[in-house]
């Protein structure tokens, strides 16, 4: 074999073990942390970066962080150009900086072989707590970036392996659930040294130019990859645009987000130069959380083979105008951005390429609605910190596909692990009365919407924040419908009070609540995707003797008579009803 | 003359391996009946009758135990034939088990759908009932719920209904109250509570378990009737074992009530056997691992204990209950070697199966498949496997591989071959990995059981890519998981949820528990016939930070007086450093669930070992072929696996060939027979003594002489 010329073998040997690292990483992170956010929404990434800041490999366990870290990395490195040494671990967690908000922390450690800097191990997750006003980081009253919490610069937590004590201390003394982030800390900074052995051992197998060759083969590999799937997406100029409830402190003025995808043969611009400015909520996106719900969306359009490199990256373009909602300046609020500002980004991105590409889209999942609640749980002694993943809404459908149930935001899709219920009450001050589906919660259609959920919870303590953030209450917010499928109901959530009061809840505001009182939100379901008159009838059927469709819906929306108590077609009936004759 | 046998139903074959009181070890094989899998267990049993000599009768007379492995439960689950089952689940909380915690495993792939639900929720029935977090009952159980219920499920002609309440792992009062209702109304009807199956913590994997072990109970349980009334007829009088997937068995009678333990028991003796055979040369350090056609099954034993898991799941449902933690990846001889759209090589998991098979199989197979590529290399001969019986057509498998991946690679076929053969071996080494590394061993201080077909032409190379010093493949390698269940141990597990922080426990307290289950535990073993003295109770903990989603497992030394939960706290810190880099001395613990393994010792069969011999190994030598090593032909010598006797050895390459498998020695490796007529193997620069003694054997004495030096 010439020696100019990359063996294929060994290509394949490293690519999967790049890829298979950062998996380990993920595995360690998912087995050590400490808050519920990290090990059971698995709400973190790890990735692998090369000298050239180029990312090799990642696993996104939720894939609003796909491009979480490009540009947290960068601001790193850059900022300790001249000051980075073997030993050292990296911290970043300003949205002003390259952070994509500021409740994720990233971690990096560059990795040394032989004295010279080649490689960068990087985690990052969703803290319990980041201080500042709100619950679990979401304060929807924040009008500026110092009211969500600490902000940290490009800092290192260790210099030369030993820890930066102080910064240390300045962080787990400026959050409400110490015990919990010095845990994720720890678990962050134990996975990002493991993927610095792994990465290690691996350029000492092969050595640092046969591996720095590889990831050169597989950057092109997966950018030649992408450019093909990105062709067989017809040629043109698609627009769409979707909004959000509010921001949190203007509440009559939806946010909008306007998109113009350019497909130009191999190649594809996302711009969202039509997007409104930054406001003064928290829903501002940074341009790393604004990319990072682009690349979501395109890679649920292509082939799930695409690996999610720099080099998938190079074919797509995204503009995003300075000072707007997709890509704000100092000192805008950007909490809620990765939820309510991704999935609206997502949905525009799906319904403008839903003209060219119907049978590849999905319609759009059922909205993020539900608090984060902090306080005093007596019963425990200790603190709790806890966002309300039970109220996880249901995926849209899509041409040949039922939607998934209770499968939580677009921006996980499908990653977000459901809590257990009785683990919840043993840590939380609260009695679950109600956890299931909701009848009629989603779209109906020829391939019908995942099914949202009832979910009411009785409160056991006094003092409680309740940070309700989310968005999809209104019609016009709530998950479209695609080719004649039907979109789903709004979010909806009620605060019934110890006092019998009882109050519609208002996303993007926090209450307070007592013990007695009761919190009760229903969820969207998915969207549906084509004609539900369309729909197999002995699906229809199932549905109706499962409880999930009403006996009314299957009559109106789905046009199939049955006995309320038999569940017997009415065969000619049903036949008059779709034909509409 | 009495007998031993283990009888390992799998997908074509029927293994049986036969033990007798010297100390003789036969393997038979026949074909399985996958419609009436007892009918093939008895062709089986007469034809090993035929071989000996003996009448049917007075052959099972002899038998003194058969250990049974079956597939039955783990089929009906995979096929969707499963009992017509019921669920009774608390008011309110009616779609847990189907919300499957909402997950989706490919995240971008939007054109899949989630597994078909255990129980459709129209035979889900939400009862009025709710005990709270401290085990107190909020609403009593309304019976007439459970009346309706009963009425449903006869009209529905249900056969099976599972019960699993919130909390009902701290007070079961109301669960057991229904399945006294139930059983009552319905006395046919096989009833699966879940403070039986599994009182512990987190409903869904509680709920799943129980609901598994509903489906699977009415076919396990007419399976073993007609089976045992079979052998009775015929005149067994031994004791019928049937193995569990936590590496133990168990009697019949305990086995249908607790039918999902059997569900992942399929590959669970692979393991036990390793111990078997490690323990021949006093090694405690093993990774055991099978490649067959499809899968690459893998599963660490560190100090002889097979390493065990709680977080089983089959078809896409959870199975909670502890089981041996077998890794599987989709390695074998048919994987499907492929060029992805970046134009990267990759191996499987899609595997050509059985049907149509590789390439080479002649069976209409078109891809290329690692069989395919060890065929080109020249590691297998085109005579083909089981003597002959099936030749391979090396120039299809040539074709297939020079089209589909030299060709486009621009490589030369032998290059894209050898490509094959590594990338499965790397992706197999990863998993071991897996196996060991992300668990906090180091690979380097194991040695590899290996088996399976395919292994024995994988093992060395695997092991070079980890630094494993040492390779055992036992010469029943191809009925591995029937002789471990020869060797397995009746075992019992149990589990009781037992929620309380670290400083609060109340040692009697937590005595009370653990005397209560330990009682019942040597109540249950001796109801199976074990006397006292063979009974061996081990209790764990799991343990963890305060506010920490996932437990350790911590093993505990009655009586648990204040310094032993010391001791304990102190064991877990180092515990949760050694798995995963970090201890926090300082933060506070809490205990989640309380463990106890509880074991039956039985006897064990006796190796006879065979002679040394001084013979050269050219006695078995058969011929030689070409084969290629890092691109270079070798003139290869190939020896008969049947001639080659104990104490020979040779040095690599060389391939040895048997009925069922054929075994590689790469250049620079060394192979000898020991005693008992298993290949052990090793890389020729390291003496064979110095890798023994650098494993740790317990004792190294036990192992003289049954090696040659």
């Amino acid at each position: 074999m010439q020696t100019d010329r990359i063996d294929p073998i060994l290509v394949s040997v490293i690519a999967n073990r790049l890829d298979s690292i950062t998996k380990e990483m993920g595995q360690t992170m998912l087995r050590t942390s400490r808050s519920p956010i990290f090990s059971e929404a698995r709400d973190f990434v790890t990735a692998i970066y090369d000298r050239q800041l180029r990312l090799v490999a990642q696993t996104a366990y939720i894939p609003i962080l796909l491009a979480a870290t490009p540009w947290a990395v960068r601001s790193i490195a850059e900022t300790y150009a001249d000051d980075t040494h073997e030993g050292d671990v990296f911290i970043l967690n300003d949205p002003y900086r390259g952070n994509n908000h500021p409740p994720d922390f990233t971690i990096a450690k560059p990795v040394y072989i032989d004295g010279e800097l080649r490689f960068w191990s990087v985690t990052k997750g969703h803290q319990a707590d980041t201080g500042g006003g709100g619950a679990v980081g979401y304060h929807p009253e924040a009008r500026d970036v110092w009211d969500e919490g600490l902000r940290i610069p490009p800092a290192k937590l260790y210099e030369q392996g030993k820890v930066n004590r102080g910064l240390w201390e300045m962080i787990v003394s400026n959050v409400r659930l110490r015990f919990l982030v010095e845990g994720d800390l720890h678990c962050l900074v134990g996975a990002a040294s493991l993927g610095e052995r792994n990465i290690t051992a691996l350029v000492k197998k092969h050595g640092i130019s046969v591996v720095e060759q590889v990831v050169e083969h597989l950057l092109t590999a997966s950018e030649r990859h992408m450019r093909e799937e990105i062709r067989t997406i017809p040629n043109g100029t698609y627009l769409a645009a979707r909004q959000i409830d509010n921001d949190g402190i203007v509440y009559d003025r939806p946010v909008t987000i306007r998109v113009k995808v350019e497909v130009q043969d191999e190649s594809v611009m996302f711009d969202y130069s039509g997007s409104d400015d930054q406001v003064p909520g928290y829903v501002n996106s940074p341009f790393a959380n604004t990319a990072s719900a682009t690349y979501l969306a395109l890679f649920t359009l292509v082939n799930p083979d695409v690996p999610h490199n720099e080099g998938a990256m190079r074919p797509v373009s995204i503009v995003a105008p300075s000072r707007s909602v997709v890509n704000p300046v100092e000192p805008a609020p950007s909490t809620a951005c990765t939820v309510l500002t991704g999935e609206t980004i997502t949905e525009a991105v799906w319904l403008a390429l839903s003209e060219v590409i119907p049978e590849r889209v999905q319609a759009a999942w059922g909205r993020w609605c539900a608090p984060a609640t902090t306080g005093m749980n007596p019963r425990t002694g200790r603190p709790f910190g806890e966002i309300h993943f039970l109220s996880k809404g249901g995926g849209g459908a899509t041409a040949g596909f039922d939607g998934w149930d209770h499968i939580g935001t677009a921006m996980c899709l499908g990653g977000l692990r459901s809590p257990d219920p009785e683990l919840h009450e043993l840590v939380n001050p609260y009695f679950i009365e109600q956890f299931e589906y909701g009848q009629d919660s989603a779209g109906a259609g020829q391939w019908r919407g995942g099914m949202g959920v009832t979910y009411r919870w009785r409160v056991e303590a006094d003092n409680i924040a309740c940070a309700n953030f989310g968005s999809g209450t209104q019609p016009a917010t709530a998950p479209f419908g695609l080719r004649g499928g039907q979109g789903a109901p709004p979010n909806r959530q009620i605060f019934h009070h110890a006092d019998g009061r009882t109050e519609e809840g208002m996303a993007n505001s926090t209450n307070i609540l007592s013990k007695g009182d009761a919190v009760e939100l229903f969820s969207s379901g998915g969207g549906g995707f084509g004609d539900p008159k369309r729909r197999a009838i002995e699906k229809v059927v199932q549905d109706v003797r499962d409880g999930l469709v009403s006996i009314e819906s299957a009559l109106r929306d789905y046009g199939v008579v049955m006995d309320p108590t038999t569940f017997v077609v009415d065969e000619a009936a049903t036949a008059r009803l779709r034909s509409g004759r | 003359m009495k007998y031993k046998i283990g009888i390992d139903v799998g997908g074509t074959f029927t293994d049986f391996l036969v033990t007798d009181s010297q100390g003789t070890t036969q393997v038979y094989k026949t074909p399985t009946t996958p419609q009436q899998p007892a009918v093939g267990v008895l062709q089986g049993l007469r034809k090993i009758a035929a071989s000996l000599d003996r009448e049917l009768s007075d052959f099972l007379g002899r038998i003194s135990v058969i250990v049974h492995g079956t597939t039955i439960t783990t089929n009906a689950v995979l096929t969707g034939e499963g009992a017509k089952t019921a669920f009774l689940t608390t008011h309110g909380f009616r779609d847990v088990l189907n919300m499957r915690r909402g997950l989706r495993d490919r995240q971008y792939d939007s054109k899949y759908g989630p597994p078909p639900p255990l129980v459709p929720r129209a035979h889900i029935y939400p009862i009025s009932e709710r005990v709270n977090v401290e085990g107190a009952v909020v609403t009593s159980l309304h019976e007439a719920d459970v009346r309706d219920a009963i009425e449903h499920i006869r009209e529905n002609a249900i056969e099976a209904v599972a019960v699993s309440y919130l909390w009902s792992f701290l007070n079961p009062a109301h669960e057991r109250r229904t399945g006294q209702l139930i059983q009552d109304a319905l006395p046919e009807v096989y009833v699966s509570l879940s403070s039986e199956v599994l009182p512990q913590i987190r409903v869904y994997e509680r709920h799943s378990t129980t609901v598994l072990n509903a489906t699977v109970g009415p076919p396990l349980s007419r399976y073993l009737t007609q089976l045992e009334s079979q052998l009775d007829e015929s005149g067994f009088a031994g004791v019928l074992l049937i193995m569990q997937s936590n590496g133990g068995v168990m009697s019949p009678r305990l086995t249908r009530r607790f039918a999902a333990n059997t569900l992942l028991s399929g590959p669970a003796g692979g393991p036990m056997a390793g111990v078997f055979y490690a323990d021949t040369h006093a090694l405690r350090d093993v990774i055991t691992v099978d490649m067959g056609g499809t899968s690459f099954d893998a599963c660490l034993i560190h100090d002889r204990q097979p390493a065990t898991t709680t977080e089983g799941e089959i078809g896409g449902h959870r199975l909670a209950l502890p089981l041996l933690d077998i890794h599987t990846v989709g390695a074998g001889g048919g994987s499907i070697a492929w060029i992805d759209a970046g134009g990267i090589l990759q191996v499987g998991p899609k595997s050509a199966g059985a049907e149509p098979g590789p390439v080479c199989y002649g069976r209409g197979g078109v891809e290329p498949t690692v069989t395919d590529a060890n065929l080109v290399l020249g590691y297998l001969s085109s005579d083909g496997l089981l003597g002959g019986e099936m030749p391979l057509d090396y120039h299809g498998a040539q074709r297939a591989v020079t089209n589909k991946i030299a060709e486009p690679l621009d490589l030369s076929p032998i290059e894209a071959a050898e490509g094959i053969y590594r990338i499965v071996n790397a992706n197999m080494a990863a998993a071991l990995q897996g196996v060991s590394v992300e668990r906090g061993y180091d690979p380097r201080e194991f040695a590899l059981v290996v088996a399976g077909g395919a292994g024995p032409l994988h093992a060395g190379m695997i092991a070079r890519e980890l630094d494993i010093p040492l390779i055992v493949i036992p010469q029943e390698s191809s009925v591995f998981c029937a002789a471990g269940m020869l060797i397995s141990d009746l075992q019992h597990d149990y589990v009781q949820t037992f929620t309380r922080d670290w400083d609060a426990i109340v040692p009697d307290d937590i005595s009370g528990t653990l005397s209560e289950i330990e009682e019942h535990a040597r109540a249950t073993l001796a109801s199976e016939g074990i006397p006292a003295e063979k009974i061996r109770i081990r209790a764990t903990f799991d343990v963890r930070y305060v506010g920490q989603f996932h437990e350790v497992e911590v093993p505990v030394q009655p009586p648990l007086v204040a310094s032993e939960l010391e001791a304990t706290a102190a064991r877990f810190h180092r515990l949760h450093e050694a798995l995963y880099g970090y201890a926090m001395p300082e933060a506070p613990l809490e205990m989640i669930n309380l463990r106890v393994k509880a074991l039956g010792l039985t006897e064990k069969p006796r190796l006879t070992p065979s002679p040394l011999v001084d013979a050269d190994p050219a006695v078995a030598l058969k011929g030689e072929r070409q084969a290629y090593f890092s691109g270079t032909p070798y003139q290869v010598a190939v020896y008969n696996g049947d001639q080659f006797d104990c104490g020979m050895a040779l040095a690599g390459p060389a391939l040895i060939e048997q009925a069922n498998t054929t075994v590689l020695v790469p250049p620079g490796y060394r192979l000898v027979c020991d005693i008992y007529r298993n290949y052990v193997m090793h890389a020729a620069e390291r003496p064979l003594d110095e890798i023994l003694a650098g494993l740790g054997r317990r004792t190294p004495e036990g192992a003289r002489g049954k090696l040659p030096p």
